[in-house]
């Protein structure tokens, strides 16, 4: 197999694979140079950004998980990089401008030791041998040793373990293979520690709608993984079905799903919402027709409105359509001058049509109590359209 | 009458002098093409004076005083003002003085979180430049060109060439880099900004052989079942798909059903 053929086969293999782009702590990795913000160099026809050259050491594994189009009883093509060969065809892209830093995973191929060994020795050769200084994210293999997590710490500007699920029952239903405890939760715990010695950053994800987990577990297990492994953030990929694999009658799962998911963990990262701020319906799920701050705010009705000129940036950011940068221009605005009317608030980037009912501005009310005082899904219904 | 050039500074200087006089602004290039229409104006040259001279003349007359400009708000002031200059329209100087007049009269906050109405036009404009600058520092294409040479053709639509060379340069350490513009090529080496003629480049038409490369990676990270091109064209505006080596993609998905 030529390397074009390869490159087609393995970049296929990753494409599920979820990775933000290059943000990262500026000077804290041991080699990176990397830009602290996020470049994008292409962008997909579904929309999703092309930053990274994102691409598989192998497709070969010998996991069974039943979602994977790379599981050892599927019948596709099989093919491997060799660590030169692939240091080699990255360079081409980066120096081109095609990319802006590396995304390495890989199937597990003999062992997950073997394989993490093959993955750590690509990045050593880019970092010593090519002398490369960008970006470098490591995926770690469910099941590596800690002196790998180390080292792959050492030379990566983030790494990170897919967790997929959110407990031991619900991987069952994935896979037979994978330990969640063992396996999974071990290595994050290790992940925590050794990434913070190194002053990186590690992350995660998670496969919504193949486990049978509700949004409720899922965040509650992302927020524990916030609270207590020091994680930065959380993915999220919603189930897409692969043929000739167990789980390919499924459906796939909504890309409205995985939006909420995304918009709530932004709350509870950037927002300082606790878990129990969120709104959950009966099964457990977020609002698929609200976005999760729109379903707070509706939910506590008390709470509003919010007076624009005196509220603390806590409260600012409750407000439906005030994010972290809205805030803190309001803060800025608010020491030398006074809002006076809402065109002023729209100059700073604020939607009036979701906020200007959550608000009053110099004591004066410019929005539909009728949303505050006899809420009815129409209404909501129609705000939601201004996300 | 004051004279300015188009620089920041120059720009600040004739704000600060219209406060203290309540004279007109003339660019300089202006002047110089007509001076016979202004022999009767008397002329305040901004090159003749300094910006601490200036606040310490408008500081028993301007309350609140305007010192800020001498510090970290007049910075970003000033980067903005660059951004507006790079921003290619004819009334460039017109939204700034204005913006300005709004941070005199309510404070610089007001004009650096763009609440103001001029305020608002001038953070945006140079915004759009920032963000044309970070979007050609993702999409442009660079190409061996020679020993220690990377070229590549930008689609620009401000006066943001310069900027994109010295944002590339850390990059390429030790490389020529140059840029391809439709009338020149603008080249720079170890922090040297140049003008070349294109003609020096003219063996450059023939389309990279990793091209081929690209295309295939990009192919292989789409996902056709989340395809969303109305999203695809808000993150990547259709002014580029032609200009792309995968434009052509991003155009035959859309036309398929």
């Amino acid at each position: 197999m030529d390397t074009l053929d390869k490159l087609r086969l393995l970049g296929e293999s990753a494409k599920y694979d979820v990775c933000a782009a290059t943000s990262t702590r500026r000077g804290r990795s041991a080699f990176s140079g990397a830009p602290a913000s996020g470049i994008c160099h292409s962008f997909t026809p579904d929309g999703r950004c092309i930053s990274l050259f994102k691409v598989l050491l192998s497709n070969e594994c010998e996991q069974d998980c039943l979602y994977c189009p790379n599981r050892v009883q599927r019948d596709v093509p099989r093919s491997r990089f060799t660590p030169e060969e692939l240091a080699t065809l990255f360079l081409a892209f980066y120096r081109r401008n095609y990319v802006e830093g590396l995304f390495l995973s890989s199937g597990i191929f003999h062992s997950p030791l073997f394989t993490m060994d093959e993955m750590l020795k690509t990045a050593a050769l880019l970092r010593y041998k090519h002398k490369y200084r960008g970006y470098l994210h490591l995926k770690i293999l469910p099941g590596a040793q800690d002196a790998q997590i180390q080292e792959a710490a050492r030379l990566a500007d983030r790494i990170s373990l897919n967790m997929e699920t959110v407990s031991t029952n619900h991987l069952r239903r994935l896979s037979q293979k994978k330990q969640f405890q063992n396996q999974i939760m071990r290595n994050m715990q290790s992940i925590s520690t050794l990434t913070a010695q190194a002053g990186i950053t590690h992350t995660t994800q998670y496969l919504i709608g193949a486990a049978g987990e509700n949004d409720g577990e899922i965040l509650a297990s992302v927020n524990s993984l916030y609270t207590g492994y020091q994680l930065h953030r959380a993915c999220f990929s919603a189930f897409q079905p692969v043929t000739a694999t167990p789980l390919a009658h499924l459906p796939p799962a909504s890309l409205t799903r995985e939006h909420r998911l995304y918009q709530s963990d932004f709350l509870l990262r950037n927002y300082h919402f606790s878990l129990q701020d969120l709104v959950f319906a009966e099964d457990g799920n977020l609002y698929q027709n609200l976005d999760p701050k729109l379903a707070r705010a509706l939910h506590h009705p008390e709470l509003f409105p919010i007076e624009i000129n005196r509220a603390s940036r806590p409260q600012l950011l409750t407000i439906p359509g005030v994010g972290p940068l809205i805030a803190d221009r309001i803060l800025r605005v608010r020491r030398q001058s006074r809002f006076t009317q809402p065109e002023e608030l729209k100059n700073l980037g604020l939607s009036l049509k979701r906020a200007l009912s959550f608000l009053t501005i110099n004591g004066r009310y410019y929005g539909r109590k009728v949303l505050l005082n006899r809420p009815h899904p129409g209404l909501y219904r129609q705000l939601s359209l201004w996300e | 009458m004051i004279l300015y050039d188009q620089t920041p500074e120059s720009v600040l200087r004739a704000f600060l002098l219209h406060t203290l006089t309540g004279e007109m602004y003339c660019r300089r290039q202006d002047f110089h093409s007509q001076p016979s229409l202004f022999t009767s104006q008397h002329l305040y040259d901004t090159s003749q004076h300094t910006a601490t001279s200036l606040l310490a003349q408008l500081r028993p007359i301007h309350n609140p005083n305007l010192d800020w400009l001498l510090a970290s708000p007049g910075q970003t002031i000033a980067r903005l003002t660059l951004g507006n200059l790079r921003f290619t329209r004819r009334d460039q100087e017109q939204t700034i003085f204005a913006a300005l007049a709004e941070s005199r009269d309510k404070g610089y906050t007001y004009t650096l979180c763009g609440a103001g109405r001029h305020s608002k036009i001038f953070l945006n404009r140079s915004r759009t430049v920032g963000r044309e600058i970070h979007r050609m520092l993702g999409l442009l294409r660079w190409r061996p060109y020679g020993q220690n040479c990377q070229i590549a053709r930008p689609l620009l639509f401000h006066n943001t060439a310069d900027l994109i060379l010295r944002k590339s340069a850390s990059r390429y350490p030790d490389q020529q880099l140059v840029l391809l513009l439709p009338d020149h090529a603008l080249s720079l080496l170890d922090g040297h900004l140049e003008q070349l003629p294109l003609q020096n480049f003219a063996a450059d038409n023939s389309e990279d052989p990793f091209s081929s490369y690209w295309e295939t990676y990009y192919h292989s990270q789409y996902i056709s079942t989340r395809k969303n091109i109305r999203l695809a064209g808000h993150v990547l505006p259709r002014r580029y798909w032609n200009w792309l080596p995968e434009g052509h993609i991003l155009q035959k998905e859309e036309e398929r059903p």
